[in-house]
């Protein structure tokens, strides 16, 4: 019997750990280990950050649901992987650290025969002075990174919507915290769920709001933007997104590295190396990701982390990471298997993975900050590597070492978003987007590099109807409730 | 070398430019070309999609009429809207008030591939913006709102001008009573096939509510037909249409009533 250990229960360790239950059956172990009780649907964060949901509309206790699939669990986060096992066993085996009420602090060693490492993003906040310590938010802002942080960011709206109602004159700046943020796309839904909000709550008029991004143009996103169909015509993000924050009467501020926050106040960097401050009232700010901190040892106890898992802390896989400089970039750097080069037996998923270089033109400062999004790897990208991933290791325990591995490259990869722009089954927008393929291919698709045939968005009402069906197929899909298999991921 | 200027009705051959990622003869030729064009044409600033060339290069004319070359350009820093009337290539002898920027800041490259920066103000910012507009595929239009794109199609069109204060606006408030009026027949709908599913005791009570919401609806199309004829009165350019088309609405939403009474009739 082989034990296949997922670390993390996020969308690409749950995909991969859900999965490769299904396939393997009870011939096989499969031990997820995360530090969270319930799985989360991040993308309806931004609903439960304005009110419109509850935290536990979007939460569901994992334990229930890895017992009927058969899945064992540990609540726990992962601290050291020992790939080559210790003194007297070759058995490579994995230190966790348990994280339940019950056995907080203990610690564990987990063997096992094949390892995900899919634990998902360390919320760098201590990265930007101000905007927390570590992992944890700070005092001056809120967040919708986790389902806690955004209920906290429901109830601080709210007390400014009072404000307003009393006539008082409130500012938000909502965006990117950092210059290497990823996840604009976040806080670009929940800046105009914002403004719905507030439109709907009769202040519109009282609130003066405001974007800041890492992006050195509205609309990149983190991939260098897109040209989609609308309607029949070519249009790009830049201009899609320009018209959308003109139309909703939303300011912006682009090319920023936010580098300090204090009480009412965001000082940040721009591309020219001028520095600005930025007053506000109620700010949301997206932090940058960095892995988890894992550590690797090998059998001698010597560190080899650095062997393991790049500078910023997510794992290498079969990328390529000496692609040089943005000219030299192909869509052949990025990784097809997710399997570490080093250990055959370990492989990331999801955010964990560390991609060989930015999507988007890389840029700094004329002070040398880096000012450019960072990669998404979030959402659909996620679930299919998850899969991959899966399909790869069954394959590798039931037909063996040769067995062929299974690719899910994001340059040959399309995706699919849908950004909400405001919550109603009658008055609810959103903007739903495909991309084809997400990193852009300059060989195959001259020019941009991305094929317009796939790639197409539209704003409206029907837009937020597909948004909130995904809500519920995902929350069903995630339980594992009958035909969770037939939805995609 | 002197290139075509693409111009309103021929379609660019391309829909957007690419970022530059070789700076290489290839683009310094592009650059001359673009100089030459805009030589020939007596052009303050031109983008390579004007010409069909799917690269992110703008070359414009400072106060002092020394050519920039602006490769990868980006605005990151605006302050101050203004309306300007603007014309361009695309569409000659058009003219159309657009609200831009009045002073930018824009990052680029040279032909070196090395960054450099911009401070604009005024025309030259306009300029600047508008040929931005041209690197990610569209022309001024994409900066009108709704109504007024209808006014620039009109006039390609047509070629006449009807930006004129009493034209027709796109959006009537009868839409939102028509709005109402199709969310209460789906309801209907929906509660006429509920029969099957409710107890006998239940279906007498639906039966009561349905009759009600249909006396609602059908008072709420009347009231439409002459809301609707009322608000489009204000609107003298544009009423003789409206007036078949208001007609024509009421009476499909009408037929659309009675096609559920009949279903009522012998469903419940």
């Amino acid at each position: 019997m082989a034990r296949l250990i997922v670390l993390g229960g996020g969308v690409a360790g749950h995909t991969t750990a859900t999965f490769a239950a299904k396939w393997l059956g009870s011939s096989h172990e499969v031990m997820v280990v995360t530090p969270n009780a319930k799985w989360n649907w991040i993308p309806s964060n931004i609903w439960v950050g304005v009110g419109e949901l509850s935290k536990e509309d979007v939460t569901f206790d994992l334990a229930p649901v890895y017992s009927k699939a058969g899945i064992s669990y540990k609540q726990a986060k992962a601290v050291a992987i020992h790939p080559e096992g210790k003194d007297g066993s070759d058995k490579p085996y994995v230190v966790i650290e348990h994280t339940s009420k019950a056995k907080a602090g203990e610690t564990e060693e987990v063997e096992y025969d094949y390892l995900v490492n899919a634990t998902g993003p360390k919320l760098n906040f201590g990265a930007t002075p101000g905007l927390g310590v570590g992992s944890n938010l700070g005092e001056h802002t809120v967040s919708v990174c986790t389902a806690d942080h955004a209920e906290h960011a429901a109830h601080e709206l709210k007390i400014c919507i009072d404000k307003m109602k009393s006539g008082e004159t409130q500012k938000f700046l909502i965006g990117t915290g950092h210059g290497m943020c990823t996840c604009q796309g976040a806080a670009f839904e929940y800046i105009f769920n914002i403004e719905h909000e507030i439109a709907k709550a009769g202040v519109r008029d009282k609130a003066e709001i405001k974007w800041i991004s890492n992006e050195s143009f509205l609309g990149d996103f983190g991939m260098g933007g897109l040209h989609m169909k609308v309607g029949g015509y070519v249009v790009s993000s830049k201009l899609f997104a320009e018209s959308l924050y003109a139309e909703r009467d939303i300011e912006w501020i682009i090319g920023a590295h936010v580098n300090k926050v204090e009480s009412g106040k965001a000082s940040y960097e721009l591309l020219d190396g001028s520095m600005h401050e930025e007053e506000f009232d109620f700010s949301m700010l997206i932090p940058p990701f960095a892995g988890v901190g894992l550590k690797a040892y090998d059998k001698a106890g010597e560190d080899i982390t650095a062997t393991i898992f790049a500078p910023n802390g997510f794992m290498k896989v079969d990328a390529n990471y000496a692609a040089g400089t943005y000219e030299n970039w192909k869509a052949s750097d990025w990784p097809r298997t997710y399997q570490n080069p080093t250990y055959s037996n370990m492989f990331a998923a999801g955010i964990a993975f560390a991609p060989p270089h930015i999507i988007s033109k890389p840029m700094s400062s004329v002070n040398g900050t880096p000012i450019n999004p960072t990669p998404p790897r979030t959402g659909m990208p996620s679930g299919i590597i998850g899969k991959a991933v899966a399909h790869s290791i069954c394959d590798l325990i039931t037909k063996g070492d040769g067995a062929h591995l299974h690719e899910a490259s994001m340059a040959e990869m399309g995706a699919a978003c849908v950004a909400s722009a405001g919550k109603g089954i009658l008055d609810g927008t959103a903007a739903a987007m495909t991309v084809f393929p997400v990193v852009p291919d300059f060989e195959k698709y001259p020019g941009t590099g991305r094929d317009t045939e796939y790639t197409f968005g539209e704003i409206g009402l029907a837009g937020h109807w597909i948004k909130h069906i995904l809500h519920y197929l995902f929350m069903w899909k995630a339980q594992l409730k009958p035909g969770w298999t037939l939805i995609p991921e | 070398m002197i290139k075509d200027l693409i111009q309103y009705p021929q379609t660019p051959p391309i829909e957007f430019n690419a970022p530059v990622r070789f700076f290489n003869e290839d683009l310094f030729n592009l650059i001359d070309d673009l100089k030459d064009t805009m030589k020939e044409h007596n052009l303050n600033g031109l983008s390579a999609f004007q010409i069909g060339n799917p690269h992110s290069v703008i070359v414009v004319k400072d106060k002092d009429n020394n050519y920039i070359e602006l490769i990868n350009s980006r605005i990151f820093f605006k302050k101050e809207k203004i309306t300007t009337n603007e014309t361009t290539t695309y569409f000659p002898d058009i003219n159309i008030d657009i609200i831009r920027d009045r002073h930018i800041k824009v990052m680029y490259e040279d032909r070196e591939g090395s960054q450099k920066f911009l401070d604009a103000s005024d025309e030259f910012a306009v300029l600047i913006q508008r040929k931005i507009d041209y690197n990610f595929g569209a022309n001024f239009s994409i900066r009108l709102n709704d109504a007024k794109k209808e006014q620039l199609d009109m006039k390609l069109e047509h070629g006449i001008d009807v930006v004129i204060d009493n034209s027709c606006p796109t959006n009537f408030k009868r839409d939102k009573v028509l709005k109402v009026i199709n969310i209460l027949l789906a309801i209907s709908l929906i509660a006429v096939f509920s029969k099957y599913f409710i107890s006998d005791d239940a279906i007498v009570v639906l039966s009561e509510y349905l009759n009600n919401g249909f006396y609602l609806i059908s008072s709420m199309i009347i009231f439409y037909t002459f809301f609707a004829y009322w608000e489009g009165s204000k609107y003298t350019n544009c009423m003789s249409c409206q007036i078949g088309n208001i007609i024509g609405t009421a009476l499909f939403h009408f037929a659309k009533l009675i096609a559920l009474i009949t279903l009522k009739y012998f469903i419940i």
